[in-house]
Parts: C-alpha cells; structure tokens; sequence
C-alpha cells in the first residue's frame, strides 16, 4: 500500500516513510508476550493491532515506543535502528489507556509540556496549545484541572498533548476503552479526522473489532504474541485466514465439526446432533478430520417453515430449529435457535421471533468458512 | 455525599458515633492537658508570683542559659529532618514499585522504629565511643590519628536521632510515591522528558504533599527530643534541649508553672513551624496523584 498515491490533495506528507519491526521477542517471567513478530507501517498508514487482552499487542506498541525493551528482535525506523533510542528521542507521540494526564497541570499546562521541554519562546508555545486545544474542540477548557473535565475531555486533552509536538509516530494504546458508547463513535469520528488533516502516521492497540475496522488502513491481528493475519478491513472482514481471526472478527456460531468430504469450493461437515453442511473450506482437509465451521449471525437465514425460499440461499441445506431467545439490538434482533441434539446458532432477524417458535435456518455455503480446528479460543 | 443506599439520617448518627472515640481521646489526652498547662504557666509561683500571669515567659526568656534551650533543640531538628528528608526521598522513590528484595530493605529501613532511643542509644554508646569498634577501624585504616569523640557531645545526638527518625519519613514518603501513578513518568518520557524534567516537572510535584508531611512530623518528633540528648549528649551544655529545660524546671526546682510555661513554648515552635510546612505546601498542588479519570 503507497499511501502517496492516495493522499488527497491538501493532506500533509507524513514525517516518516518506514517503521519496519522485525523478529520482535518479549519474555516476562512466566509468560512469551511477544514472539517473531514482524510487522512494516508505511508513512501515513493507520494500522490498528487488534486481539484480545494478553495476546502481546501492548507490549509491542510499548517495544516500539521504548518503554518496554524487546528481548531480541529489531525496530528501524527509516532504516535506523531505534534499539539504543530512548523513548524520550524517538519522537514519537502516545495516548495512553488512563490518559496519564499530569493531575498537577491545567489541560493548557498538559498539552504544553512536550512543548516546554523542547524549548522554544513563550508565544510560540501558548499558540501552538491554543491551536492543539482547539483542534480537539476544547477551548474554553483550557484553564481546567484533569479532575475538572468528563472522560472524554480529559481524552481529547491526552489526545491533543500527543499531537501538539507533532510526533512521527503516533501510539495509541486502547484510547477509547473507558469511554462510554456514544462518545467512542465520536472520538474515533474525531481520531480519523485528525490523522488524514495531520498526515499522522499511526499505531492503535484495540480489542474492538467495529474499532479496528472502521479506524484502520491495514489491520494486524495479533494472537499469542505474533502476527497472525494482515490485512484491509475488507479482507479480514470477509476472508479471516483462521477460526481464531474469524472469532475476533464477529463471526459468532463457531461450530465444532467434523470433515465429511472435501473438495475445492466446497466441504461438508456434521456438527453436533449430526447435521450436515456444506461450506467454504479455508485450507485442504482430510476426511474425517476435526474442523471449526465459522459464520456470522447476520448471514444466518432464518424464516418461517412456509416461507422458506430455498432459491435465494442456494445449496445450503435447510434445518428446522426452535426459537430459544430474542434480544432487540437496536437495528435488528439476535435471536438464538436450537437444532436438535444441542446445536445453538445466533442469527440476526429484521423480525422479533417468539420464544418457542418453530423456524427453518439455513447457513449459506459462500458465507459458511471451514477452518482447522486450532483451538480458537 | 452519603454513600449510595445508606440513609442520610441513619448515616448522620452513625457518624457522629464513629467520631466519638477520636473526639473523646484528642480531647482528653490533648486539649485539657494543653489548656491545664497553658492555664498553669500563667500562674507563676514562688519569687515570679508578682510579676503578673506572663512573668514564667519572661523568665525563661531572659535567661541566657535558658533561651539557648531553643537553640540547641533548633540545630539539632532542622538539619536531621532535612538529611533524613534528602535520604528517605529516593530510596522511598525507588522501592515504590516491587522490586526484588524489596520486602527485606524495606523491613531493614523500618526496624530503627522498633528499638527506642534508648536502644540505639546504648548501641551507639558501645559502637561508637572512644574505645568502640568504630574507632578501633578507623584507627586500623588510619582514617583518623586519635579516637573521635562521636557521643557525649552534639554529634551523638545528632547521629541518634538520624537513625531514629528515619522510618516515620521513609514510611511517609514511601506511601505517597506509592501512590504516584507509573503511566505518569511514561507519559513524561514520551513527551521528550529525560530524568530530571521527570523529576522536577512530574515527581517533586506529586509528592510535594508527602513531603510536607514528613517533614511536619519529622520536626516535631525531633524537636521533642529528650533520652537521647541526656544518653548520647552533653545535657548540661551543647545538648541541653527544651524538653530538658522543662524537665528541670519541673522536677529538679519543682516549678510545674515555669516547667508548662517552657512546655508551651516548645509546643508553640512546633505550631510555627507545621503552619509553615502547610502554608508551603498550600502553594503546590494537592489533588489526586493518579493520572486522568480522576
């Protein structure tokens, strides 16, 4: 991905051309944080490290900040090595968790600091932080202490400090985890905003899906300390490379079967209670082998018996199964079924089914993605 | 504010029923004394009974060899809560996070608390005197040509309450860097601060309160002094301290009116110099040291 050929007119050129992370390890005493992890971010990039908490995506944002030292392994930054960089020389700007905002400074004071520790004259400086405060929409809070200002003031604070010195890099470490819902749409609105109008070039720690792919230029999936998939949005949205990615990516029926033939395009497993269906295979299989059939609940169609259209989901088999559940999400509803012989699947319905209803479900073969059983949780 | 799901008016009395103890013992061990000694001091007895209620101030004023009192405790409290402050603060900073060992140095650091003075005294007596082990090494490694006269003197004093003032500051300031969030001197370093914009931008700041703190207790443990100016010093001269002034007023001339009128100046040093430490510390900051979400 070249980002220069995509820069829209008016974007600032990104201060960095490569990161390039090579063979990253990480040992704490009991546990492997960080092992052969590789990963290139290009100037300009958004790349978001997207896993569940303890997979080692916080330690090598910290490894390439310099707070955490790496066992072994490289960081170049345009062909430098950053290994003998303290964090405080590498320029590069971070959002923590907590914020960390400085409780003894005003917002002003905060954003200021980097600026005051670079030198520069007064004026220079209160422009710079009224300019920075103003990016991020607090002007008239400037004044204010952290414990004066709402989570997501002290945010947007946290965010404007990191920005102010205009970082090569910018970290972000799961910024908008304590935010409540509303705010979080706003702020990642606000922090995709910012890094086109900047020409920032970003790292983001997050365990959000919805997070990772509406923020994120590439999105790296990081499981057990390494690199597990790479990938646009788009491509790990629709073609996870394992159970595990498929899992963090919102496909929730994850189904535990068993290979009953495989072929090219298409496999047919038994799941639980001995039903049978044909999906996508993502990797050869042998007969009879264990597998994980992965799906979302979104592509699971689920109609009344006299309503089924076999024509519209194709070669997917039908089966009939009983509404055990039917939670109201807003757009749609979840509604759970049970098939007979314990196999649950979720399903997302434009209509509320009653409890207890009996329905016909099918599971598209395009949409139904057959993995090697891993152990994906 | 009332705590979630308890009633404002149950939870008003069990307040009050709380504080009672507190309430009760401050003022029966402090307040009445305090007032009885200050009433007491008022009413000069004897030779000083005409010359009207402040006539015991005037006295211990006057007295040349008395005022020294002040002197001599004053050059003793500074300078040993300044070092024990200077001591305590980054070793206090540097165990506040686990580190290996930490346990143990900080039980070591703890354990002049649990001798006394009168302890460290006689250990200090036995260790440092003209014909104790630490001349006997410095003699060996011809670090000095005659034994040094390090007790009976200032210097056994001073030595003294170094040691056993330490563990009230370094608890102090331990609980207060403690209490420092991490993420703070992270934050610091990626905003290009190296150790000593840290330390004075970040650290000093935040622990401005601790140090304070320390420093008021500190001042008034060590301004009190008294087993160990008589044990380890020279009680009738360069250590005669207040407290000892007001020992002997009270017990070797019988004066219990002139011993509460020293007792009350002494108690109003200490008021002096804690109204000081806050009225310093008023102009740091003083809110939460955890950094954001406050």
């Amino acid at each position: 991905m070249t980002p220069e050929n995509v820069r829209p007119p008016g974007q600032p050129a990104p201060r960095i051309g490569q990161l390039r992370i090579r063979n990253l390890t990480k040992q704490y005493a009991e546990t492997t944080a960080l092992r052969a992890f590789d990963l290139d971010v290009h100037g300009g990039e958004f790349i978001s490290l997207l896993g569940p908490s303890g997979c080692g995506k916080t330690t090598a944002l910290n490894c390439v900040a310099g707070l955490v030292e790496p066992d072994g392994g490289s960081i170049e930054l345009d062909g430098r090595d950053l290994a003998a960089v303290p964090p405080e020389r590498r320029g590069f700007g971070m959002v923590f968790q907590s914020y960390a905002l400085f409780p003894h400074l005003t917002a002003a004071r905060n954003v200021a600091f980097g600026l005051e520790i670079m030198g520069g004259r007064r004026q220079e400086i209160t422009r710079r932080v009224a300019e920075a405060l103003a990016l991020v929409h607090l002007e008239g809070m400037a004044d204010r202490y952290p414990a004066q200002l709402s989570g997501g003031q002290q945010q947007r604070v946290a965010l404007a400090r990191a920005l102010v010195t205009e970082p090569r890099l910018l970290l972000m470490d799961e910024p908008l985890s304590n935010l409540d819902a509303k705010l979080r749409l706003e702020m990642r609105l606000e922090i995709r905003r910012l890094h086109q109008a900047l020409g920032l070039t970003t790292l983001y720690v997050t365990h959000d899906q919805e997070e990772a792919l509406s923020l994120s230029d590439r999105i790296v999936l990081v499981r057990a300390g390494t690199v597990q998939q790479i990938g646009t949005p788009e491509d790990v949205y629709s073609q996870p490379g394992s159970a595990y990615v498929a899992n963090f990516l919102g496909y929730r029926n994850l189904l535990t079967v068993i290979v009953e033939e495989s072929g090219e395009t298409r496999v047919r497993v038994a799941a639980l209670g001995g039903h049978r269906f044909v999906g996508s295979p993502r990797e050869r299989f042998a007969n009879g082998q264990a597998a994980v059939a992965a799906i979302r609940p979104e592509d699971v169609e689920v109609a009344a018996p006299g309503e089924d259209r076999p024509a519209a989901s194709g070669e997917g088999a039908a089966l009939t199964a009983r509404v055990e559940l039917t939670e109201f999400v807003g757009d749609a509803f979840e509604t759970s079924v049970e098939a007979g012989g314990g196999l649950r699947l979720l399903a997302r319905t434009p209509r509320r089914w009653p409890r207890g209803s009996a329905v016909v479900v099918r599971l598209p073969p395009d949409r139904l993605l057959v993995f090697a059983d891993e152990g994906h949780a | 504010m009332p705590e979630i799901g308890a009633p404002r008016h149950r939870g008003r009395g069990l307040d009050a029923l709380l504080l009672a103890p507190a309430v009760l013992a401050v003022l029966v061990l402090f307040i009445i004394p305090f007032a009885y000694g200050l009433l007491l001091s008022l009413e000069p007895h004897g030779v000083l009974a005409k010359g009207g209620p402040l006539a015991n101030y005037a006295a211990f004023f006057g007295n040349p060899r008395e005022r020294a009192s002040i002197w001599n405790t004053l050059r003793l409290a500074l300078p040993v809560t300044l070092i024990d402050l200077a001591i305590a603060l980054p070793l206090a900073y540097r165990l506040r996070r686990p580190i290996p060992g930490q346990r143990v140095i900080t039980a070591l650091l703890v354990i002049p608390m649990t001798l006394g003075t009168v302890l460290i005294a006689e250990g200090m007596i036995e260790f440092f005197s003209p014909a104790g082990w630490f001349n006997k090494i410095a003699l060996a490694l011809h670090l000095t040509a005659t034994p040094l006269q390090l007790v009976h003197n200032y210097t056994g004093v001073f030595i003294s309450l170094l040691i056993s003032d330490f563990p009230a500051v370094f608890l102090v300031l331990l609980g207060f860097a403690s209490g420092i969030d991490p993420n703070l001197e992270r934050a610091a370093r990626m905003l290009g601060a190296g150790w000593w914009a840290r330390l004075t931008r970040v650290t000093l700041p935040l622990l401005a309160p601790g140090i304070a703190a320390a420093a008021a207790l500190s001042f008034v443990a060590t301004f009190s002094v008294f087993p160990s100016a008589v044990l380890v010093g020279q009680p009738a001269g360069e250590t005669r301290v207040i407290a000892l002034a007001a020992w002997q007023a009270a017990y070797e001339r019988y004066d219990y009116s002139q011993a509460s009128a020293i007792a009350i100046v002494m108690a109003a040093i200490e008021l002096i110099f804690v109204a000081g430490v806050l009225v310093l510390r008023s102009q740091a900051y003083r809110g939460p040291t955890l950094g954001g979400r406050a």
